[in-house]
């Protein structure tokens, strides 16, 4: 028995789980990852966030939903919205601000955001192709305002230039890397 | 009485290691233990300053173990802390139990403050038989200046 037991969320082995299962789904975009026998009741947008984030990075969480304890454990640094490599966000709150979208010579400093969504299957269908889809795949985000896939195509406009969104729900996530086309917003 | 905060894990870590591990596990298992920030353990650069013109270098790397945690238990609790020059971090992480059930006046919280003053005169031995040393190594220099005088 170890002196001080940690909350699931933040053992190195959910952080292994995390990570693989984030990563198929970051490969197949419109697939959705459930986290929940991984969760222990957290949100899944913390535990992407836990899974990305070291003291090396940069985050702007725009919700507040983020408590000093969970700061702690990301061990991550807080900076500006402009400035973060990592940001939370709520879906259903247009996003009003500018984030990284990298260089041509770095192009993977564009930001990575997590929305946090009502739920990634029972809202307004969207039509996915690109690397990683073999021809098409749907995805319906439900609490996701309209105005996040203008804002999505205008900073992935300049590929490879861009930013990379992680849907996220309570316990599922699902991620639109900057390559992927969305139709039917 | 009680040394200074800062000094508490330092002089608990001096004290019998077994007693140590017995008391703050006992603490341990009637109280709610829930931690604060990742306990980390690993290496960090040590900062140093010479003596003569005081600039700031890098001496090396030295193990470092730190824990954060809150302790609550039925007559109290309280946030507790410890980092410390080891790789162990079972005993940093019962070194700062200790700190909390000491910040939160426990029943223990005698028991804690004897194996503190052991600790302490463990430390005080040993910072005695290092002055002595010490004092071997030294040396006098005399000035020519001086002899012209």
């Amino acid at each position: 028995m170890s002196v001080l037991d940690l909350p699931r969320l933040w053992r190195p082995e959910t952080h292994q789980a995390l990570f693989r299962r984030i990563l198929d789904v970051a490969a197949r975009p419109g697939q959705i990852a459930d986290l929940s026998d991984l969760l222990d009741d957290r949100a899944a947008a913390l535990a992407a966030l836990a899974t990305f984030c070291d003291n090396t990075q940069m985050l702007a969480d725009l919700t507040g939903a983020l408590s000093d304890t969970d700061l702690a454990f990301l061990d991550v640094r807080t900076a500006p919205v402009d400035q973060a490599g990592f940001i939370l966000a709520r879906g259903a709150e247009a996003p009003r601000f500018a984030p990284r979208l990298g260089t041509l010579d770095a192009p993977e400093g564009g930001a990575t955001i997590v929305v946090m969504l009502d739920s990634l299957t029972d809202g307004t269908p969207l039509t996915l192709t690109g690397p990683g889809i073999a021809a098409q795949a749907g995805l319906s985000p439900s609490g996701l305002a309209p105005a996040w896939l203008d804002a999505r195509a205008r900073w992935c406009a300049d590929f490879p230039m861009g930013v990379d969104l992680v849907l996220a729900d309570q316990t599922r996530l699902a991620v639109l890397p900057r390559t992927t086309k969305i139709k039917g917003a | 009485m009680r040394p200074d905060r800062e000094s508490w894990a330092s002089a608990l870590a001096s004290a019998d290691a077994a007693k140590v591990a017995a008391l703050a596990d006992r603490i341990r298992d009637r109280a709610t233990v829930t931690p604060l920030a990742p306990p980390r353990e690993g290496l960090m650069l040590m900062q140093a300053r010479d003596s003569v013109a005081g600039a700031a270098f890098h001496l090396g790397e030295i193990p470092m173990a730190r824990v954060h945690l809150r302790l609550t238990a039925p007559e109290g609790g309280a946030e507790g802390g410890a980092a410390l020059m080891s790789d162990d971090l079972a005993l940093v992480t019962r070194l700062a139990i200790l700190d909390a059930a000491l910040c939160a006046d426990l029943p223990e919280a005698p028991e804690i403050e004897a194996l503190m003053a052991q600790g302490m005169a463990v430390r005080a031995e040993v910072h005695a038989r290092r002055a002595l040393a010490l004092d071997r190594t030294r040396v006098d220099f005399q000035l020519l200046s001086e002899d012209d005088a």
